[in-house]
């Protein structure tokens, strides 16, 4: 690690501050070391010298602050992490899927999109792919417009192959990829499926009758508080016996979870929604 | 005890001095230990088992938003970054590899300097990559204490010797003497 710009925490609240102020978006239920490392990263990449400098363009250039912000959410790992997990959507969640009326799936978590694409690849390999609907939500425009274009950095798109092999996938998975220039990008007709909206999850509503949700390593950036309240409205957007997924490392305890949520397997992240 | 955490970090040959730490520590030490350690990225389980054989602590692979308890041993979960918050507890992260690294040892180490200040005791051990001396730095100038290993004891020499390049430790020490070290604190 290079030597980074280092923010004090007077700083840091300065800059949020003037966020706040500027476009009303709130980064103090976010988890403080690591969105404070994030922005200290982007300051000694910018052009800019100081938090002064910095401060004053974030506040008069919209397309900066826009820019930035995508930039600040982290991008997904790799498409199947965790194979283990894919492998339990693949043969008990999306059977049961298949046995309700219209399921859904939202997938509100994704940043860069090896979620979206790992969950439509399994889809399409059980034949479901026109009978789930898919919807891909995430609070900003750019990041959904990155997940449709589906292009995926080489280092990551070799992972993500030894992943599947793990996973035991039965497509040919590089052939849903075509190489251009240093890069892998994912075929359309897949990415052409889900429906794609812009949800702020701290602010806005959340769609209804989901079956199925995938959030996997996103709740980590916020504290406890906020955690809570996107926890209470993923809760209300699941059906009765709807499925969550989170982190192999995240955990739901605090969150009454014995009354709202089953584990179904320990270690996982995959929860039941119980009918509370 | 002057601390109130202990941070390890090691890679490449560090495995023997980290069993052999744990199996010398207490049951009841009287700080929590950290412990950052490069890993298989795919491979979640297993690693805590192996360590805990040897320990009298606890080996916990953390949750995040978990708090770090005296007596227990924390090691950074395979595939995320963890980061040690304000108030003493853990934040994971999956941000891009830092260093090539996810765990990142000097990720944990800086989070860990600025949550700690002088209360923190930061270890650097053997490993073949870069990783851990900028953190270490860090928490020399939080006014922590640091201790790197000798690189001449070291079984891979490259991650004690780049700290060394970059930073006055307090002490460079033997595995042998990290331990004794370590157990005088108690």
């Amino acid at each position: 690690m290079s030597m980074l710009y280092r923010l004090t925490i007077s700083d840091f609240r300065k800059i949020t501050a003037s966020i706040k102020s500027a476009y009303d978006f709130d980064f103090s239920n976010f988890a403080l070391t690591s969105i404070k490392h994030r922005f200290e990263r982007h300051i000694s990449e910018s052009k800019y010298p100081d938090v002064d400098s910095f401060n004053e363009a974030l506040c008069t250039d919209q397309s900066f602050y826009k820019n930035l912000l995508s930039k600040l959410s982290v991008p997904d790992t790799e498409m199947f992490r965790d194979p283990e997990v894919w492998q339990e959507l693949k043969h008990t969640i999306f059977p049961a899927l298949l046995k309700t009326e219209k399921p859904r799936i939202w997938i509100p978590g994704s940043n860069s999109g090896e979620e979206v694409i790992s969950c439509l690849m399994v889809l399409e390999e059980i034949g479901a792919l026109n009978k789930i609907e898919v919807l891909v939500s995430n609070s900003l425009d750019l990041n959904l417009e990155r997940i449709k274009k589906g292009v995926i950095d080489s280092r990551i798109f070799e992972i993500s192959r030894a992943n599947y092999e793990r996973y035991e996938g039965k497509l040919k998975f590089s052939e849903y990829f075509v190489e251009k220039a240093g890069k892998f990008i994912m075929k359309p007709d897949l990415l052409a499926v889900p429906k794609y909206e812009v949800i702020d999850l701290g602010k806005n509503h959340v769609p209804t009758s989901i079956n199925l949700c995938i959030y996997r390593n996103a709740m980590i950036y916020f504290n406890k508080t906020l955690q809570f309240e996107i926890l209470d409205k993923v809760h209300k957007s699941l059906v009765h016996g709807g499925y969550l997924l989170i982190g192999v490392k995240e955990s739901l305890e605090g969150f009454n979870v014995d009354k709202r949520f089953i584990e179904l397997n320990t270690g996982e992240g995959i929860y039941k929604r119980s009918f509370m | 005890m002057s601390y109130k955490a202990v941070i390890i970090g090691g890679s490449a040959g560090s495995f023997q001095i980290i069993t052999a730490l744990l199996s010398a520590l207490p049951k009841n030490y009287s700080v929590p230990v950290i412990l950052c350690l490069h890993r298989l990225k795919h491979i979640r389980k297993g690693f805590d088992d192996a360590l805990s054989i040897k320990s009298n602590m606890p080996i916990i692979e953390p949750t995040d938003k978990e708090h770090l308890k005296p007596g227990f041993i924390y090691l950074a979960p395979a595939n995320y970054h963890m980061y040690i918050e304000l108030g003493g507890f853990i934040a994971l992260s999956t941000e891009p590899p830092v260093n090539h690294s996810r765990p990142s040892i000097d990720l944990s180490f800086a989070s860990a300097a600025y949550s700690y200040k002088n209360k923190l005791l930061g270890i650097l051990l053997s490993g073949a990559n870069k990783d851990g001396a900028y953190g270490l730095k860090r928490i020399k100038d939080e006014g922590g204490t640091v201790i790197v290993q000798d690189p001449k004891d070291a079984q891979v020499a490259t991650m004690p010797e780049t700290a060394l390049d970059i930073l006055s430790p307090d002490y460079i020490l033997s595995s042998k003497q990290i331990i004794e070290f370590l157990l005088k604190l108690k």
